[in-house]
């Protein structure tokens, strides 16, 4: 299986990196309302350190980038290298949820 | 709704918890790492999860900016080689002759002399640092300050060993005196320090020369 380059950047936060891409992928967010959104939709709560340590590394690999702010709270968006990234990850996830899926139905009966 | 003093409050822990970053990181983030902080608190105001996050994630990211600007030393980088290597060279230094002529109790508690011979190197460092303090060296006097961290931690790891007396009498009395070190330490540049400047007014500055040291 062949992954995106950019996908296996990732690293050892790439469970973290997805999620925050994902959230940026809906709009522009600060730090807190990123958070929020991917408690909603995810039903995992990022904490404060691994998120601005994944910020830091996904802004310093131009995944992301800060929207300039009067508030204190500086908002990040997405860029197209980010979304090509977040677009290879999102794919390679796929391919691994649906070889998973297809394993599962045919040799157990889950209940 | 967070009352004016329950603000204050999340403000004041959240600063806190940031001094555990790299001053460097803390110009760049510091700011908006607060602000979440601050409403992540209000949300739920005792997390020891969340903390101790703040704390290993801080002290990581002090651990991999300091060994990158060691590896990626720039030739020009003259006060930072001279200000952490050699004090590491020094400490390292005093660490291996105080463990190779230190011989107590045999080679059953080896690793508490090593540790305490490196102790004894920081100790000594930051006595003679404090007392010569050279205004150029900044990364030293941060080296200096910074001690209390590895200091501590060396006093904590080798109580055990103290109290399962696998060290002598000798070593018990120079640990009594690290630990003085340690408080004197925390009287200089710790909350102890800053109240009693407090009541007795801000001590008299050094003057060398022309420069203030």
């Amino acid at each position: 299986m062949t992954v995106g380059k950019r996908s296996t950047s990732f690293g050892h936060n790439a469970g973290t990196v997805t999620l925050i891409l994902s959230s940026l992928a809906g709009g522009e967010k600060h730090g807190y309302s990123l958070v929020k959104d991917v408690e909603e939709f995810a039903g995992v709560h990022i904490a404060p350190g691994t998120l601005y340590e994944a910020i830091a590394r996904l802004e310093k690999q131009k995944l992301i980038e800060p929207v300039e702010s009067d508030d204190r709270r500086r908002p990040y968006r997405l860029t197209a290298e980010g979304a090509t990234a977040l677009a290879n990850q999102l794919r390679a996830q796929r391919r691994a949820t649906d070889v998973g899926l297809k394993r599962l139905d045919r040799g157990w009966t889950i209940a | 709704m967070a009352t004016k003093r329950e603000k204050g409050d999340s403000a004041k822990r959240a600063h806190r918890l940031i001094r555990f970053y790299p001053m460097s990181w803390r110009e760049r983030y510091g700011d908006e790492f607060a602000a979440h902080m601050e409403q992540e608190i209000e949300d739920t105001p005792k997390s020891p999860s969340r903390t101790l996050n703040v704390m290993m994630k801080g002290l990581y990211t002090r651990a991999k900016n300091f060994t990158w600007r060691v590896i990626f030393m720039q030739p020009g980088d003259g006060k930072f080689q001279a200000g952490v290597l050699i004090p590491i060279a020094v400490i390292v230094g005093i660490a291996v002759t105080s463990f190779s002529g230190w011989p107590i109790n045999g080679h059953k508690a080896w690793p508490a002399e090593v540790l305490i011979g490196v102790l004894f190197a920081f100790v000594v460092f930051g006595v003679i640092h404090d007392s010569h303090r050279i205004r150029t060296y900044g990364p030293a006097k941060r080296f200096s300050k910074d001690r209390l961290i590895p200091v501590a931690v060396i006093l904590i790891s080798t109580l055990p060993i103290i109290f399962h007396n696998e060290i002598g009498h000798t070593t018990l009395l120079l640990y009594v005196v690290l630990s003085l070190d340690l408080i004197l330490f925390a009287y200089k540049f710790g909350w102890v320090g800053r109240r009693l400047s407090s009541i007795n007014g801000p001590s008299t500055p050094v003057v060398r020369g022309n420069t203030k040291l």
